[in-house]
């Protein structure tokens, strides 16, 4: 027997921003009875609950359920880095897959418009003088800045400059040029955290966070949640026409790490899992690039949106700046990518952001985007990708009910 | 002058500094520090060896700290 086809028949996101007033079970609990009401079910009919969240409290899900319905079914606390909230999804899609489950609801939320800096590498350890080896490389200080660097922009602008680099008709102007698109897009999303264009001159001359990405370069620290309900095929057709018309099919959900290469003991690699995965989910899916009405894809740096376009095979091997040049990925080029506003500018709240890219795609797919909809979208791919790394890419299609 | 220590365990500096590989003796992958496993093939017999002392500098990270700045230049 095969396994039965996934669709998403509720999604829902919070406005990104800053909820001072709410904490992570709030903007979940928010976000889930948005989806439940988005699919028309409730929660008596959810069969498996995921929550995703990297910085929040422990068992989510089960937070979540207090506030939303104690029923009894399974939950999945994920987290995954910046795929948490993708994982999370793909958790319920999983099951629903294997036939233990018929609806399923994923959830994923994050707390971070107060955050600073994220993975700041080693733990900080005071200097007093005494030099004591200590943890597995026998460290006797801080290595953070002294022996590479684990903070994200630090690794984001390594590989970025690592691919003009080894690709020498890229160049920094076009990591300027992602930003302005990115910052661009966001004024027609009433859901991004922020609203504002920005010229190539003002994000060239922002405040450098590490070069070349300045501070209008870096994703947005945000709050904000996302939920989506999941169903099986069969569920699907016995549900209202209407609900089956908006519905939206999971044509691919893959979920990739790293294998291993020789240079990631040196800096993390941020393109064979996504190259990875892209590859698995075209043929799951059977599209192509060419296919894709739009993409959401993991702009956590500009640095990194440059490499991705290439990791998501959109072209051939070191093309991205000629990409980006065409306009293709504006949202009115050949592939829109982060109609959004992306992760710099709509905002990246760990947890939600996987579920949010899908947010995204599915609304545009159910052609209910509003002024910011891309005509005619059928196909959508999201992607993201955690440090460490973990890379999910959702293929999406459709519903082609009459 | 005081006695130089190397930062990390795979850092030496006497006689001359160096930065020290485990190698797998099965497959050959090199990895720094301590290890559990070969993360290329699973073996679990390593060996040391003086990492090259040239190469090529693919990227580098200048890093300037001002998150704080960042609610402000995006309002």
């Amino acid at each position: 027997m095969s396994a039965e086809t996934v669709w998403i028949v509720g999604i829902e996101m919070t406005p990104f921003g800053k909820h001072v007033d709410s904490d992570q079970v709030d903007l979940g609990t928010r976000a889930a009875k948005d989806a439940l009401c988005d699919a028309d079910l409730a929660m008596t009919d959810i069969q498996v609950l995921g929550a995703g969240t990297m910085f929040g409290p422990i068992n989510l899900g089960q937070r979540l359920q207090k506030q939303l319905g104690q029923t009894g079914i399974p939950v999945y606390n994920v987290q995954n880095a910046c795929a948490t909230g993708a994982s999370a999804l793909r958790t319920v899609y999983t099951t629903i897959r294997s036939g233990e489950a018929e609806v399923g609801l994923a959830v994923g939320v994050e707390k971070l418009s107060t955050a600073g800096m994220l993975g700041t590498g080693a733990p900080e350890r005071r200097d007093t003088g005494v030099f004591t080896p200590a943890g597995r490389d026998g460290a006797v200080m801080a290595t953070e800045g002294l022996l590479g660097t684990g903070t994200m922009p630090g690794i984001f602008a390594q590989v970025g400059m690592e691919y003009l680099g080894r690709h020498g008709r890229n160049l920094v102007e076009h990591f300027y040029k992602i930003a302005a698109k990115n910052h661009g897009h966001s004024v027609l999303n009433p859901l991004s955290h922020h609203r504002k264009p920005f010229s190539i001159e003002e994000i060239k001359n922002a405040t450098t966070i590490a070069y070349p990405n300045t501070v209008l370069m870096c994703s947005a620290n945000t709050d904000g949640a996302a939920a989506a309900v999941l169903v099986s095929e069969s569920r699907l057709r016995r549900l209202p026409l209407a609900t089956q018309r908006r519905a939206v099919k999971i044509s691919a959900s893959v979920l990739r790490t790293d294998p291993w290469t020789p240079e990631v003991g040196v800096l993390p690699d941020v393109n064979t899992c996504t190259r990875q995965a892209a590859a698995q989910a075209y043929e799951l899916a059977g599209v192509g690039p060419d296919d894709l009405g739009l993409i959401e894809l993991h702009d956590c740096f500009a640095t990194a949106e440059l490499l991705h376009y290439d990791n998501l095979g959109l072209f051939e091997p070191g093309g991205a700046g000629d990409f980006l040049d065409s306009g293709a990925p504006y949202r009115d080029g050949r592939i829109p990518v982060n109609v959004s506003g992306g992760l710099q500018s709509k905002g990246h709240p760990i947890g939600a952001t996987g579920i949010a890219n899908i947010y995204e795609v599915a609304t545009h797919l159910r052609g209910e985007a509003g002024e910011r909809q891309i005509a005619g979208a059928k196909v959508g791919l999201t992607h993201v990708l955690g440090l460490g790394s973990t890379c999910s890419v959702h293929i999406l299609e459709r519903a082609v009910t009459g | 002058m005081g006695h130089r220590i190397g930062i990390v365990n795979y850092l030496e500096l006497e006689p001359k500094p160096v930065l020290r590989h485990e190698v797998c003796d099965a497959c050959g992958a090199r990895f720094w520090g301590r290890r559990n496993a070969c993360a290329c093939c699973g073996g679990e017999a390593f060996h040391v060896k003086d990492a090259p002392d040239t190469g090529v500098l693919r990227a580098v990270a200048f890093g300037f700290i001002a998150v704080a700045e960042q609610e402000e230049a995006l309002s």
